[in-house]
């Protein structure tokens, strides 16, 4: 099969087995910087491949929610990428979580529009050998003060303003909503995760290979108040964050 | 609450300090007994309907066996009850059987859920539909150590449903078609059987610990049963690997 007809967003030809994937732009360049790599493909979505510990890492950038990503999964996965690890942004849902905390996910609640790839009945799980190795990578790197690491339930949604209720159609069933998250221990709300996690188990299959998915979130804001914290220093602390989350991430795919 | 007069609860009638650190879930009373027999000792025996508890200690470590028949909603039952007897963050390994749905996990053969898809109704009250039903890492990670290198032992996704015949696809009536079987096979899901969805959801909401570990009694591939001998067998090559799992984690490995 011509491998070049299924990929239309990506403009590369191979990518490596190990991927860090961001939402931003921005975030990807910043990256393929650290690895001291190069830009292959600057389209809708940034791709470049560098180097960390001596191995081959491709970094790209997957925009905004579910169907963005979940084409740059499919189109990476078809250029040869076998394990994803993303690195983002997120909101606080769960009081033990903070602005500026790193959250290593090991599953995510599906609100995000992902029964159009799988049914809605399947549990979006990350890889469980993947998610061992991000806590393990996590322990030798050092956090802003007063950073803690959670390893946990996550929320993706299809909505980023449901994160305030009073914006949504029912403010109290949005709060409700909220609130049965949180009796569930589900650590923070984003937007990738379920279909990230959803894409590699149907992957798996249909590509008859081993696809693997984790992700790394830092709380930048807090769910039912706002998204965007809009103290400076928590904005710091969590940019620090997402340092140390990026480090963990490259660590965890090539160490 | 549902707390009876002599403060046993009301369906698995153990009460508190009878129920140990570490409890093996399974669906069959007599598989209940038979990792009751591997006990050092049993101190508690409790029997009510479907229910069946015997709790000992294997080397100092206390353990409860409990049989809940066959289903997610007298799972749900003992979870409940359980939450009130049993200490936060006690582990839960199902040990139960199920139909194995890839040729390559063959009867006889052991299953381990690494998720489970949630076909049935009893856990969506607690969580929305969308939830990941998922097993403990720790528990998860301890069945891994047991299980690494024998190639009779597959991990994978397991299908809840809430019934035996219709719900699994078994065309038993005119009205029944296989599609969802057929689905759970597309999907790559590994196993197929009646408990293990709900009790990751409600082991979760109550701060339990959960695993789920199935013998492969049936092949709904190649459409093979398992003899008496075979199912008896996988039963306690099943009973080994959650005792053994359990014990490691008892020990802090």
């Amino acid at each position: 099969m011509d491998q070049k007809k299924r990929v239309y967003h990506i403009n590369a030809k191979r990518v490596t087995e190990n991927v860090i994937l961001c939402g931003r732009r921005s975030r990807a360049f910043g990256i393929i910087k650290r690895v001291k790599g190069r830009v292959l493909s600057d389209e809708d979505y940034v791709l470049g491949i560098g180097k960390n510990e001596g191995k081959e890492v491709a970094v790209c950038s997957h925009g905004i929610g579910g169907p963005s990503i979940a084409i740059v999964v499919r189109e990476l996965a078809e250029l040869g990428a076998r394990r994803f690890v993303r690195v983002g942004s997120s909101g606080a849902l769960h009081p033990s979580v903070n602005v500026g905390d790193v959250v290593i996910a090991t599953g995510a609640v599906r609100d995000d529009g992902s029964e159009y790839i799988a049914p809605i009945e399947l549990p979006a799980i990350a890889s469980p050998g993947l998610v061992d190795a991000l806590v393990e990578m996590s322990k030798g790197v050092a956090l802003p003060k007063g950073s803690k690491l959670h390893v946990g339930l996550v929320h993706s949604k299809y909505d980023f303003f449901s994160e305030l209720p009073e914006l949504t159609l029912d403010e109290q069933a949005t709060r409700k909503g909220w609130e049965r998250l949180r009796n569930l221990r589900v650590l923070c709300s984003e937007m990738e995760c379920g279909v990230l996690f959803v894409s590699c188990i149907v992957l798996s299959q249909r590509m008859k290979a081993h696809i693997e998915a984790g992700a790394l979130l830092v709380p930048v804001g807090r769910v039912e108040e706002e998204p965007y914290t809009s103290n400076a220093d928590l904005r710091k602390k969590a940019e620090g964050a997402m340092d140390a989350a990026i480090g963990v991430a490259l660590d965890a795919l090539t160490k | 609450m549902t707390v009876r007069s002599d403060e046993r609860r009301y369906h698995i009638g153990v009460g508190k300090g009878e129920v140990g650190g570490y409890v093996v879930l399974t669906g069959d009373i007599d598989r209940a007994k038979k990792v009751s027999e591997r006990f050092d000792s049993i101190d508690v025996k409790a029997s009510n309907r479907e229910f069946n508890a015997f709790t000992g200690t294997i080397k100092g470590v206390k353990l409860t066996a409990m049989s809940t028949g066959i289903g997610p909603d007298n799972t749900e039952i003992a979870l409940v009850e359980l939450k009130g007897v049993a200490q936060n963050g006690c582990v839960i390994v199902r040990c139960g059987s199920s139909g194995s749905l890839q040729k390559r996990a063959e009867v006889g053969d052991i299953a381990v859920s690494t998720g489970a898809v949630r076909l049935e109704k009893t856990s969506l009250p607690y969580a929305a539909m969308g939830y990941p039903a998922m097993p403990d890492r720790d528990v998860l990670s301890a069945l891994r150590r047991c299980a690494n290198g024998r190639d009779d032992v597959h991990f994978g996704l397991t299908a809840t449903a809430d019934g035996f015949y219709a719900a699994q696809g078994r065309r038993v009536h005119p009205n029944l078609d296989d599609s969802v079987l057929m689905k759970m096979m597309r999907l790559g899901v590994l196993n197929f059987e009646m408990e293990t969805s709900a009790l990751f959801i409600l082991a979760h909401a109550f701060g339990f610990k959960a695993g789920s570990v199935c013998g492969l009694y049936a092949n709904r591939v190649t459409d093979e049963f398992a003899s008496r001998k075979v199912a008896e067998a996988t039963d306690r090559r099943c009973i080994d690997l959650v005792i053994e799992a359990v014990m490691r984690m008892a020990e802090g490995d």
